[in-house]
């Protein structure tokens, strides 16, 4: 049988969020240098993190704010918080 | 906002919980706002789909007429899934089927918390939205408002309850818990899908507002503690897998939640219902797994913690939240107006909150499936293996052949005792009465 897979990018472009000019999420990479799970690159369910040049970056508007990532980063690379009160998702079908 | 604005109590988070509480204040004649970080209640939740609203019809008995539900649960099924097969326990009794429906109802939070938060604000509290609450405000070690983080930002009371739902932060900042770790969490990914009322009725067999909640075990989730899910709303289906934060961490096989969660809705099993459908919407949460062993400190001097902030969920097959997040939040009305009559909001006083907890189903609950998690993490053959092998033998018992039937009952037989140690199967099953049911 065919399988029909729906793109995580098809997925999120579904999601209503209203994008603040900050990140509400800071990586240290000085951390993430050290990490070597690097766990936030396949846990995010809305693939925020990637590593870009030895780097770990974070695309912040594509955020769900589950904050998985908060809990199993446990070196403190990661650095995140509530957006700020106007921004960030609103979900219809939570 | 200026450092004047004043409130005998703030709620943190305009969820089930927080909403309950501030419920409860309000009718007590007590001044409370409600501080949502969302732009309307609900718009940051999340969940499964089962709206248990036993609580909610103590507060509101014509939530049946009223409420923005979107289904009854008149059928449920429990299925386990192993590769390609499914095998499952459908029920559909009439006692879920006639008012008031087991008070179980298929909702969606962003409708859900909007009406609740409606009524919330006709009872007198008020609610303000699109505001994010930072951190608490502090006076000798009492918490005395909350901050949104810029200096003239700020919220004073008398006490403030933490609402602020699984991804506790500010239960962390004000060191009431450590940090926490991916033991502690689970994660849920779901997406809503558009089918079409008569579609859903025709597909699950649904008359009228009768709804369907449908939950896979096995490998809906492989290997993983957590399950598969479909709930149907009116005209759209919500389907989503959830699982432990740590089990998938020590997993490492590459997939990441929405692997899994379109692994699921590709199992043959579950594609015929999604069949067709359109994808409107993509969440994830957090849900708590703290139980009984690791909950919060749940109060000091003007502060409580209620909800998913507190770890107050039922993390058994019962997968209760909404109404011990509900139940906590009266209780914690219910300190605060003791408080309120004594001006008292130290943590003595409010100590009161955890006795009440403690004395009713919120923590007696809890206690009751303490070890559910652990158990299941150590004992790994009850998720994977047991459910595989037998739906091998069931297979091998209906399969068609001219093998004569004692044959097939041996062959049975041999494979069984081929693939498990029958003494720690025993132990096992003993100790998955003891510590699941």
């Amino acid at each position: 049988m065919a399988k029909s897979r729906l793109s995580l990018e098809d997925k999120l472009f579904l999601v209503k969020t209203a994008k603040d000019t900050v990140s509400h999420i800071k990586i240290d990479n000085s951390i993430c240098k050290k990490c070597r799970d690097k766990l936030c690159l396949r846990l995010c369910p809305a693939g925020t993190y990637e590593e870009i040049n030895g780097k770990i970056e974070a695309a912040y508007e594509n955020c769900l704010e589950c904050g998985s990532c908060r809990v199993a980063c446990r070196d403190g690379g990661i650095r995140w918080s509530n957006p700020r009160g106007g921004f960030g998702v609103s979900f219809s079908n939570g | 906002m200026r450092q004047t604005d004043k409130s005998e109590v703030i709620v943190v988070g305009a969820g089930p919980s927080g909403l309950a509480c501030a419920y409860t204040l309000a009718k007590k004649g007590i001044e409370t706002i409600v501080i949502e970080r969302g732009e309307y209640p609900g718009a940051k939740n999340m969940f499964g789909g089962i709206f248990f609203s036993s609580i909610m019809e103590k507060l509101f008995p014509s939530f049946l007429d009223d409420a923005p539900w979107e289904r009854f649960v008149g059928k449920r099924k429990f299925a386990i899934l192993s590769g390609d097969s499914e095998m499952a326990f459908d029920t559909k009794p009439e006692f879920f089927n006639k008012p008031p429906y087991n008070h179980s109802f298929i909702a969606k939070r962003g409708e859900m918390d909007k009406w609740f938060a409606k009524k919330v604000e006709e009872a007198g509290a008020s609610i303000l939205t699109d505001y994010c609450v930072q951190d608490f405000l502090y006076e000798n070690g009492k918490v005395v408002g909350i901050t949104s983080g810029g200096d003239d930002d700020s919220f004073m009371a008398d006490c403030v309850v933490c609402a602020e739902g699984a991804n506790s932060i500010l239960t962390e900042k004000a060191g009431l818990r450590e940090k926490i770790g991916p033991e502690r969490r689970s994660i849920a990914v779901k997406e809503n899908i558009r089918l079409g009322q008569s579609v859903i009725e025709d597909r699950f067999g649904l008359t009228g507002r009768q709804g369907a909640a449908y939950e896979y075990f096995g490998s809906s989730v492989p290997g993983l503690l957590g399950n598969g899910f479909i709930y149907t709303n009116r005209d759209s289906i919500s389907v989503g897998v959830g699982f432990s934060l740590s089990d998938y961490l020590e997993k490492k096989d590459g997939k990441t939640p929405n692997d899994i969660l379109e692994d699921f809705k590709n199992h043959p099993a579950i594609s015929p219902l999604v069949r067709g459908g359109e994808t409107v919407e993509y969440m994830a949460h957090m849900i708590p797994s703290d139980g009984f062993k690791h909950l919060p400190e749940l109060y000091r001097d003007g502060l409580l913690i209620t909800g998913d902030a507190a770890g107050l969920l039922n993390t058994s097959f019962f997968h209760e939240g909404v109404n011990l997040a509900m139940a906590s939040g009266i209780f914690a009305a219910e300190t605060l107006a003791e408080a309120h009559e004594k001006s008292d909001f130290t943590s003595e006083t409010l100590s009161e909150y955890e006795k009440k907890l403690k004395n009713s189903f919120v923590i007696k609950d809890l206690e009751n499936c303490k070890n559910f998690l652990s158990f299941l993490h150590d004992h790994k053959a009850i998720i994977n293996d047991y459910p595989a092998l037998m739906n091998d033998v069931v297979v091998d018992y209906f399969r068609v052949s001219e093998k004569p039937k004692s044959v097939v009952k041996k062959e049975i037989f041999n494979r069984v005792m081929k693939n498990v140690n029958i003494t720690q199967m025993a132990g096992d099953m003993w100790g998955a009465w003891r510590n699941l049911v």
